[in-house]
Protein backbone atom coordinates (compact mmCIF):
# COMPACT_ATOMS: atom_id res chain seq x y z
CA UNK A 1 0.00 0.00 0.00
CA UNK A 2 1.46 3.34 -0.96
CA UNK A 3 2.04 6.12 1.56
CA UNK A 4 -0.65 8.34 0.07
CA UNK A 5 -3.31 5.64 0.20
CA UNK A 6 -2.83 5.41 3.97
CA UNK A 7 -3.79 9.02 4.45
CA UNK A 8 -7.21 9.66 5.87
CA UNK A 9 -9.47 11.53 3.49
CA UNK A 10 -11.14 14.59 4.96
CA UNK A 11 -13.99 16.30 3.14
CA UNK A 12 -14.49 19.84 4.37
CA UNK A 13 -17.62 21.95 3.94
CA UNK A 14 -17.13 25.70 4.31
CA UNK A 15 -18.69 28.54 2.33
CA UNK A 16 -15.62 30.79 2.70
CA UNK A 17 -13.14 30.19 -0.12
CA UNK A 18 -10.21 31.43 1.95
CA UNK A 19 -11.00 29.08 4.80
CA UNK A 20 -11.34 26.19 2.36
CA UNK A 21 -8.00 26.95 0.81
CA UNK A 22 -6.18 27.39 4.13
CA UNK A 23 -7.84 24.37 5.71
CA UNK A 24 -6.98 22.05 2.81
CA UNK A 25 -3.38 23.27 3.01
CA UNK A 26 -3.17 22.80 6.79
CA UNK A 27 -4.77 19.36 6.66
CA UNK A 28 -2.44 18.26 3.87
CA UNK A 29 0.54 19.50 5.88
CA UNK A 30 -0.77 17.56 8.85
CA UNK A 31 -0.87 14.25 7.03
CA UNK A 32 -4.43 14.17 5.77
CA UNK A 33 -5.74 14.12 2.23
CA UNK A 34 -8.28 16.91 1.98
CA UNK A 35 -11.01 17.95 -0.41
CA UNK A 36 -13.29 20.93 0.05
CA UNK A 37 -16.85 21.83 -0.84
CA UNK A 38 -18.31 25.33 -0.74
CA UNK A 39 -21.97 24.40 -0.71
CA UNK A 40 -24.29 21.58 0.21
CA UNK A 41 -24.59 20.71 -3.49
CA UNK A 42 -20.80 20.44 -3.82
CA UNK A 43 -20.64 18.39 -0.64
CA UNK A 44 -23.25 15.99 -1.96
CA UNK A 45 -21.23 15.55 -5.14
CA UNK A 46 -17.99 14.91 -3.24
CA UNK A 47 -19.67 12.37 -0.98
CA UNK A 48 -21.01 10.58 -4.04
CA UNK A 49 -17.60 10.44 -5.68
CA UNK A 50 -15.44 9.68 -2.63
CA UNK A 51 -15.53 7.68 0.57
CA UNK A 52 -14.13 10.05 3.16
CA UNK A 53 -12.93 8.98 6.57
CA UNK A 54 -13.91 12.33 8.05
CA UNK A 55 -16.39 15.02 7.08
CA UNK A 56 -15.68 18.41 8.60
CA UNK A 57 -18.77 20.63 8.64
CA UNK A 58 -18.62 24.39 9.08
CA UNK A 59 -21.49 25.38 11.37
CA UNK A 60 -22.25 28.80 9.91
CA UNK A 61 -23.35 27.92 6.39
CA UNK A 62 -25.60 30.28 4.44
CA UNK A 63 -28.54 27.93 3.88
CA UNK A 64 -28.59 25.61 6.89
CA UNK A 65 -26.49 25.17 9.99
CA UNK A 66 -23.72 22.61 9.59
CA UNK A 67 -25.01 20.66 12.58
CA UNK A 68 -28.32 20.15 10.79
CA UNK A 69 -26.38 18.31 8.06
CA UNK A 70 -25.02 15.59 10.34
CA UNK A 71 -27.76 13.09 9.53
CA UNK A 72 -27.63 13.88 5.84
CA UNK A 73 -23.89 13.19 5.81
CA UNK A 74 -24.38 10.08 7.91
CA UNK A 75 -26.80 8.74 5.29
CA UNK A 76 -24.62 9.76 2.34
CA UNK A 77 -21.56 8.05 3.82
CA UNK A 78 -23.60 5.07 5.11
CA UNK A 79 -22.19 5.74 8.55
CA UNK A 80 -18.62 5.13 7.45
CA UNK A 81 -17.28 8.64 8.04
CA UNK A 82 -16.65 10.47 11.29
CA UNK A 83 -18.49 13.77 11.33
CA UNK A 84 -16.85 16.73 13.02
CA UNK A 85 -18.23 20.26 13.43
CA UNK A 86 -15.98 23.22 12.65
CA UNK A 87 -16.73 26.70 13.94
CA UNK A 88 -15.49 29.73 15.80
CA UNK A 89 -18.36 29.38 18.25
CA UNK A 90 -17.53 28.97 21.93
CA UNK A 91 -16.33 25.52 22.98
CA UNK A 92 -19.40 24.86 25.11
CA UNK A 93 -21.80 25.76 22.32
CA UNK A 94 -19.97 23.60 19.82
CA UNK A 95 -20.00 20.69 22.24
CA UNK A 96 -23.72 21.15 22.75
CA UNK A 97 -24.40 21.23 19.00
CA UNK A 98 -22.26 18.13 18.48
CA UNK A 99 -24.02 16.28 21.28
CA UNK A 100 -27.56 17.17 20.33
CA UNK A 101 -27.06 16.41 16.64
CA UNK A 102 -25.02 13.24 16.89
CA UNK A 103 -21.71 14.52 15.52
CA UNK A 104 -18.55 12.63 16.43
CA UNK A 105 -16.65 15.69 17.55
CA UNK A 106 -15.92 19.36 17.09
CA UNK A 107 -12.99 21.61 16.27
CA UNK A 108 -12.79 25.33 16.98
CA UNK A 109 -11.45 27.64 14.30
CA UNK A 110 -8.63 29.66 15.80
CA UNK A 111 -5.11 30.93 15.15
CA UNK A 112 -5.59 30.99 11.39
CA UNK A 113 -6.20 27.24 11.41
CA UNK A 114 -2.48 26.64 11.97
CA UNK A 115 -3.17 23.64 14.19
CA UNK A 116 -6.26 22.35 12.39
CA UNK A 117 -4.79 18.93 11.61
CA UNK A 118 -3.64 18.39 15.21
CA UNK A 119 -6.99 19.51 16.57
CA UNK A 120 -8.81 17.22 14.18
CA UNK A 121 -6.66 14.28 15.22
CA UNK A 122 -7.39 15.03 18.87
CA UNK A 123 -11.11 15.36 18.16
CA UNK A 124 -11.13 12.00 16.39
CA UNK A 125 -9.29 10.33 19.26
CA UNK A 126 -11.59 11.78 21.91
CA UNK A 127 -14.66 9.81 23.03
CA UNK A 128 -17.72 10.63 20.95
CA UNK A 129 -20.03 13.20 22.53
CA UNK A 130 -22.96 11.77 24.40
CA UNK A 131 -26.18 12.09 22.51
CA UNK A 132 -28.39 14.64 24.25
CA UNK A 133 -31.78 15.82 23.05
CA UNK B 1 -30.09 23.79 21.07
CA UNK B 2 -29.95 25.25 17.61
CA UNK B 3 -30.49 28.97 17.83
CA UNK B 4 -29.75 29.55 21.47
CA UNK B 5 -26.35 31.10 22.12
CA UNK B 6 -24.89 30.94 25.58
CA UNK B 7 -24.96 34.02 27.76
CA UNK B 8 -21.74 35.95 28.03
CA UNK B 9 -20.17 35.29 31.42
CA UNK B 10 -19.95 38.39 33.55
CA UNK B 11 -22.42 40.30 31.45
CA UNK B 12 -25.47 39.46 33.46
CA UNK B 13 -26.35 41.54 36.47
CA UNK B 14 -28.05 38.62 38.13
CA UNK B 15 -28.21 34.92 37.57
CA UNK B 16 -31.08 34.22 35.21
CA UNK B 17 -32.10 30.66 35.76
CA UNK B 18 -35.43 30.06 34.13
CA UNK B 19 -36.39 26.47 34.69
CA UNK B 20 -39.86 26.73 33.15
CA UNK B 21 -40.53 24.33 30.25
CA UNK B 22 -39.12 25.85 27.12
CA UNK B 23 -39.12 25.21 23.42
CA UNK B 24 -37.28 26.53 20.42
CA UNK B 25 -39.84 28.24 18.29
CA UNK B 26 -39.90 31.22 16.02
CA UNK B 27 -42.31 33.98 16.87
CA UNK B 28 -42.25 37.45 15.48
CA UNK B 29 -41.32 40.10 17.99
CA UNK B 30 -41.31 43.86 17.48
CA UNK B 31 -39.69 46.32 19.80
CA UNK B 32 -38.49 49.90 19.94
CA UNK B 33 -34.78 50.59 19.80
CA UNK B 34 -33.26 54.03 19.60
CA UNK B 35 -36.57 55.35 18.31
CA UNK B 36 -36.82 52.74 15.55
CA UNK B 37 -39.23 49.88 15.26
CA UNK B 38 -37.31 46.61 14.99
CA UNK B 39 -38.72 43.28 13.97
CA UNK B 40 -36.94 40.09 14.80
CA UNK B 41 -37.54 36.62 16.03
CA UNK B 42 -37.30 34.90 19.32
CA UNK B 43 -36.53 31.38 20.29
CA UNK B 44 -36.11 29.28 23.38
CA UNK B 45 -39.43 30.41 24.67
CA UNK B 46 -40.87 29.72 28.10
CA UNK B 47 -43.51 31.40 30.18
CA UNK B 48 -40.71 33.02 32.20
CA UNK B 49 -38.77 34.61 29.39
CA UNK B 50 -37.13 34.08 26.04
CA UNK B 51 -34.20 34.77 23.78
CA UNK B 52 -34.61 37.62 21.28
CA UNK B 53 -32.28 37.36 18.31
CA UNK B 54 -31.14 40.86 17.48
CA UNK B 55 -27.88 42.62 16.64
CA UNK B 56 -29.16 45.76 18.40
CA UNK B 57 -27.06 46.53 21.48
CA UNK B 58 -28.99 46.40 24.73
CA UNK B 59 -27.84 46.68 28.33
CA UNK B 60 -28.52 44.27 31.16
CA UNK B 61 -31.44 45.65 33.16
CA UNK B 62 -32.85 47.60 30.22
CA UNK B 63 -36.61 47.46 29.85
CA UNK B 64 -38.06 46.12 26.59
CA UNK B 65 -41.61 46.39 25.40
CA UNK B 66 -42.24 43.48 23.07
CA UNK B 67 -45.03 42.80 20.64
CA UNK B 68 -45.30 39.03 20.11
CA UNK B 69 -47.13 37.34 17.27
CA UNK B 70 -47.48 33.94 15.66
CA UNK B 71 -50.06 33.53 12.93
CA UNK B 72 -53.22 31.95 14.22
CA UNK B 73 -51.75 31.26 17.66
CA UNK B 74 -50.81 34.61 19.19
CA UNK B 75 -53.04 36.48 16.84
CA UNK B 76 -53.69 39.39 17.16
CA UNK B 77 -50.25 40.32 18.52
CA UNK B 78 -49.87 40.74 22.27
CA UNK B 79 -47.67 43.26 24.05
CA UNK B 80 -45.53 42.09 26.95
CA UNK B 81 -43.12 44.02 29.16
CA UNK B 82 -39.73 42.44 29.77
CA UNK B 83 -36.27 43.15 31.15
CA UNK B 84 -32.90 42.24 29.64
CA UNK B 85 -31.11 39.70 31.84
CA UNK B 86 -28.17 38.59 29.72
CA UNK B 87 -26.42 39.34 26.43
CA UNK B 88 -24.62 37.45 23.70
CA UNK B 89 -22.71 40.41 22.33
CA UNK B 90 -19.64 38.39 21.33
CA UNK B 91 -21.56 36.31 18.78
CA UNK B 92 -21.75 36.71 15.01
CA UNK B 93 -24.52 39.17 14.09
CA UNK B 94 -27.09 36.55 13.29
CA UNK B 95 -26.65 34.81 16.63
CA UNK B 96 -26.44 37.97 18.70
CA UNK B 97 -29.25 38.69 21.05
CA UNK B 98 -30.56 39.15 24.54
CA UNK B 99 -32.12 36.92 27.13
CA UNK B 100 -35.14 38.62 28.62
CA UNK B 101 -37.41 37.86 31.54
CA UNK B 102 -41.06 38.72 31.32
CA UNK B 103 -42.05 41.21 34.03
CA UNK B 104 -45.61 40.02 34.02
CA UNK B 105 -47.79 38.01 31.73
CA UNK B 106 -51.45 38.65 31.16
CA UNK B 107 -53.39 35.47 31.99
CA UNK B 108 -54.61 35.24 28.39
CA UNK B 109 -51.07 35.34 26.99
CA UNK B 110 -49.82 32.90 29.61
CA UNK B 111 -52.57 30.49 28.60
CA UNK B 112 -51.55 30.83 24.94
CA UNK B 113 -47.88 30.26 25.74
CA UNK B 114 -48.76 27.25 27.90
CA UNK B 115 -50.73 25.79 25.02
CA UNK B 116 -47.92 26.54 22.59
CA UNK B 117 -45.36 24.87 24.84
CA UNK B 118 -47.57 21.87 25.45
CA UNK B 119 -48.25 21.48 21.74
CA UNK B 120 -44.66 21.79 20.60
CA UNK B 121 -42.85 20.03 23.44
CA UNK B 122 -45.23 17.11 23.46
CA UNK B 123 -47.65 17.22 20.56
CA UNK B 124 -51.15 16.20 21.50
CA UNK B 125 -52.53 13.03 19.91
CA UNK B 126 -54.05 13.85 16.57
CA UNK B 127 -57.80 13.60 16.11
CA UNK B 128 -58.84 10.68 13.95
CA UNK B 129 -59.25 11.26 10.24
CA UNK B 130 -63.00 11.11 10.67
CA UNK B 131 -62.83 13.93 13.21
CA UNK B 132 -60.48 16.14 11.26
CA UNK B 133 -58.45 15.65 8.12
CA UNK B 134 -54.68 15.87 8.60
CA UNK B 135 -53.04 19.25 8.18
CA UNK B 136 -50.85 19.60 5.14
CA UNK B 137 -47.67 21.62 4.99
CA UNK B 138 -46.15 22.51 1.63
CA UNK B 139 -42.36 22.73 1.63
CA UNK B 140 -41.41 24.81 -1.40
CA UNK B 141 -37.63 24.66 -1.71
CA UNK B 142 -36.18 24.78 -5.20
CA UNK B 143 -32.85 23.14 -4.40
CA UNK B 144 -33.59 19.39 -4.35
CA UNK B 145 -30.79 18.55 -1.94
CA UNK B 146 -31.83 21.21 0.56
CA UNK B 147 -35.44 20.15 0.15
CA UNK B 148 -34.55 16.56 0.99
CA UNK B 149 -32.39 17.62 3.94
CA UNK B 150 -35.18 19.77 5.43
CA UNK B 151 -37.78 17.05 4.85
CA UNK B 152 -35.70 14.31 6.44
CA UNK B 153 -34.69 16.54 9.37
CA UNK B 154 -38.34 17.39 10.08
CA UNK B 155 -39.21 13.69 9.97
CA UNK B 156 -36.26 12.84 12.20
CA UNK B 157 -37.18 15.49 14.76
CA UNK B 158 -40.74 14.17 14.83
CA UNK B 159 -39.38 10.77 15.88
CA UNK B 160 -38.15 12.35 19.12
CA UNK B 161 -41.62 13.50 20.13
CA UNK B 162 -44.47 11.74 21.92
CA UNK B 163 -46.03 10.88 18.59
CA UNK B 164 -43.17 9.62 16.44
CA UNK B 165 -44.35 10.89 13.09
CA UNK B 166 -44.97 14.27 11.63
CA UNK B 167 -48.26 15.67 12.91
CA UNK B 168 -48.99 16.89 9.39
CA UNK B 169 -48.68 15.67 5.83
CA UNK B 170 -45.71 17.14 4.02
CA UNK B 171 -45.94 18.03 0.34
CA UNK B 172 -42.71 18.94 -1.42
CA UNK B 173 -43.38 20.86 -4.64
CA UNK B 174 -40.20 21.38 -6.62
CA UNK B 175 -41.08 24.78 -8.02
CA UNK B 176 -43.70 27.49 -8.06
CA UNK B 177 -45.74 25.75 -10.76
CA UNK B 178 -46.02 22.56 -8.68
CA UNK B 179 -46.76 24.65 -5.63
CA UNK B 180 -49.57 26.43 -7.46
CA UNK B 181 -51.10 23.08 -8.43
CA UNK B 182 -50.83 21.75 -4.87
CA UNK B 183 -52.41 24.86 -3.38
CA UNK B 184 -55.24 24.79 -5.89
CA UNK B 185 -56.00 21.10 -5.33
CA UNK B 186 -55.56 20.55 -1.58
CA UNK B 187 -56.29 22.50 1.57
CA UNK B 188 -52.78 23.46 2.66
CA UNK B 189 -52.41 24.64 6.26
CA UNK B 190 -48.96 26.21 6.03
CA UNK B 191 -46.47 26.94 3.26
CA UNK B 192 -42.73 27.05 3.90
CA UNK B 193 -41.10 28.84 0.99
CA UNK B 194 -37.44 29.35 0.25
CA UNK B 195 -37.55 32.80 -1.33
CA UNK B 196 -34.00 32.70 -2.68
CA UNK B 197 -33.55 31.98 -6.33
CA UNK B 198 -37.21 32.40 -7.22
CA UNK B 199 -36.74 35.80 -8.80
CA UNK B 200 -39.70 37.38 -7.03
CA UNK B 201 -40.02 39.73 -4.09
CA UNK B 202 -41.13 38.18 -0.81
CA UNK B 203 -44.34 40.21 -0.71
CA UNK B 204 -45.20 39.14 -4.27
CA UNK B 205 -44.42 35.53 -3.44
CA UNK B 206 -46.67 35.57 -0.39
CA UNK B 207 -49.50 37.24 -2.33
CA UNK B 208 -49.20 34.66 -5.09
CA UNK B 209 -49.27 31.73 -2.66
CA UNK B 210 -52.34 33.10 -0.90
CA UNK B 211 -54.02 33.81 -4.22
CA UNK B 212 -53.45 30.24 -5.40
CA UNK B 213 -54.80 28.90 -2.12
CA UNK B 214 -57.71 31.38 -2.25
CA UNK B 215 -56.95 32.08 1.37
CA UNK B 216 -55.82 35.53 2.44
CA UNK B 217 -54.75 34.38 5.89
CA UNK B 218 -52.70 31.36 4.76
CA UNK B 219 -49.69 31.15 7.13
CA UNK B 220 -46.50 31.40 5.10
CA UNK B 221 -43.05 30.77 6.54
CA UNK B 222 -40.52 32.46 4.26
CA UNK B 223 -36.84 31.53 4.42
CA UNK B 224 -34.65 34.29 3.10
CA UNK B 225 -30.92 34.77 2.83
CA UNK B 226 -30.73 38.53 2.68
CA UNK B 227 -31.02 40.85 5.67
CA UNK B 228 -34.66 40.86 6.67
CA UNK B 229 -36.62 44.04 6.19
CA UNK B 230 -38.84 45.25 8.99
CA UNK B 231 -42.11 43.60 8.22
CA UNK B 232 -45.36 45.45 8.23
CA UNK B 233 -47.25 44.61 11.39
CA UNK B 234 -50.44 44.42 9.36
CA UNK B 235 -49.44 41.04 7.95
CA UNK B 236 -49.80 38.74 10.90
CA UNK B 237 -49.72 35.57 8.85
CA UNK B 238 -46.18 35.66 7.52
CA UNK B 239 -43.14 34.45 9.42
CA UNK B 240 -39.86 35.58 7.88
CA UNK B 241 -36.84 33.47 8.77
CA UNK B 242 -33.31 34.58 8.14
CA UNK B 243 -31.03 31.86 6.86
CA UNK B 244 -29.43 29.76 8.09
CA UNK B 245 -32.64 28.35 9.47
CA UNK B 246 -32.26 25.92 12.37
CA UNK B 247 -34.26 22.76 11.89
CA UNK B 248 -35.39 22.51 15.52
CA UNK B 249 -37.03 25.96 15.66
CA UNK B 250 -38.48 25.39 12.19
CA UNK B 251 -39.98 22.09 13.35
CA UNK B 252 -41.49 23.61 16.50
CA UNK B 253 -42.90 26.53 14.55
CA UNK B 254 -44.51 24.27 11.96
CA UNK B 255 -45.99 22.00 14.61
CA UNK B 256 -47.50 25.04 16.33
CA UNK B 257 -48.89 26.44 13.09
CA UNK B 258 -50.11 23.18 11.60
CA UNK B 259 -51.66 21.69 14.72
CA UNK B 260 -53.33 24.80 16.10
CA UNK B 261 -56.89 24.02 16.98
CA UNK B 262 -56.19 20.33 17.42
CA UNK B 263 -54.66 20.58 20.90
Amino acid sequence: MSESSKKKLVVLLDDAATIRSVAVHRLSQGGYEAKAAGSVDDLSLLLTEHEPDVVLLDVMMPEVFGYDLVNFVRKMTRGAAKIVLLSSLEEQQLKQHAESNGADGWVRKSNGLTDLAQKLTLALEAPAPTKAE
Amino acid sequence: MGGMPSPVPGQASSQFVNRAPRVEIVLKVEFESVGQLRADFLSNLSTGGMFVRTPVPFAVGQAMSLLLSLPGVIDPPVRVEAEVRWLTSDQPDFLRGVGVAFKSLAPELKAKLDLLLATTVSPAPQPSASERGPSTVALMVKNPILREIIKSELERLAKGTAQPKLPFDLLCPADLAQCQTALARSPISVVIADADGLGVQVTTLVEELRGWAKRGDLPVVVMQGAELPVQSSTDRHTVLLRKPVGMKPLFSTLVALATKGSA
